[in-house]
């Protein structure tokens, strides 16, 4: 497993009083909220540089790569989806919106699987403005704001 | 089916019936794919052998969920369809196909990222699309045949 892997399927870091399921959750999603917001920049990127200049190996080996992140995160926590809908009604909590996070993930996907010769394929995938989109959602925003990955206002 | 159109309900609008029939289509082909690589790779089958044809059926998800995403978002409204014409567990039954597939696809998959054959046989039931899944199944003369 990469180091990066390793540190976002680690729960130590979570508040000790917590029960384990909770540990759990509370660890994955705040692992999740860091990697939607460095992983967006880093599609912008690779997108961008697709658009460009063309697919490449390197290219689609970070795409891969960036993809195999969030779907360990996001397999891991749909994994336990009951504690998501038994916490669904609880007070200040805000369930991870799950369909938004996928459209990152869908969207590194079809970076890494487009053909050299038929980028057409990606305009099934996210563009630059389509993610923005995403990062002015409610759901993601309300979501982000409490794990503390955005400040009030912003 | 085009966005910035005046939304239309699924049974007005046959491109969205389409697209109901890919998502219906990926998850059939995914769920034994996926049920197959999965046993290949805990059968010690290289990355090599596993990375094309996983990331193929991961790429398929992806492009079907994207497209029907930007539709549900866009063109129609989700609210007048009619009920297990697209239950939300149809979304998650096949993202959880493509985080395992995309897992396939690298040299050292990480294991929470891949669903056991347990899993993969429940997903339909786990994610309550057993009664869209049967009735999608027999209205394709051809499934139906197969089986």
């Amino acid at each position: 497993m990469n180091e990066l892997r390793r540190e976002m399927l680690d729960s130590s870091d979570a508040p000790a009083e917590l029960s384990p399921d909770l540990r759990f959750l509370a660890s994955r999603q705040a692992s999740l909220a860091a990697l939607m917001l460095d992983h967006a920049e880093h599609y912008k990127v690779l997108y961008t540089a697709a658009r460009e200049s063309g697919i490449t190996e390197e290219i689609q080996t970070a795409a891969l790569d960036a993809a195999g992140n969030l779907g360990t995160l996001l397999q891991s926590l749909r994994s336990r989806e009951d504690l998501q809908i038994a916490l669904a009604h609880a007070p200040g909590y805000t369930p991870t919106p799950m369909l938004a996070v996928d459209q990152l993930f869908f969207s590194f996907t079809l970076l890494a699987g487009v053909g050299r010769d038929s980028l057409d394929q990606l305009d099934a995938a996210l563009g630059l403005e389509g993610v923005d989109e995403l990062f002015r959602s409610q759901r993601v925003r309300d979501w982000l704001h409490g794990l503390g990955e955005l400040a009030p206002g912003e | 089916m085009r966005l910035g159109r005046t939304p239309q309900t699924a049974e007005v609008d046959p491109e969205f019936a389409q697209l109901i029939a890919g998502l219906y289509y990926a998850f059939e082909d995914n769920l034994e794919r996926c049920a197959r690589l999965t046993r290949l790779y805990h059968d010690g089958a290289s990355a090599s052998e596993l990375r094309e044809e996983a990331l193929a059926g991961a790429k398929r998800i992806a492009y079907v969920e994207r497209v029907t995403f930007e539709a549900m978002a866009h063109v129609i409204d989700i609210r007048s369809l009619p009920p297990g014409v697209l239950p939300m567990g149809v979304h998650s039954a096949l993202a959880r196909l493509a985080y395992a597939l995309t897992a396939l696809a690298e040299a050292d998959p990480e294991p929470e990222a891949l669903l056991s054959q347990d899993d993969i046989h429940g997903l339909a039931h786990q994610y309550e699309i057993e009664d869209w899944v049967t009735h999608l199944r027999e209205h394709n003369p051809d499934l139906k045949a197969a089986r």
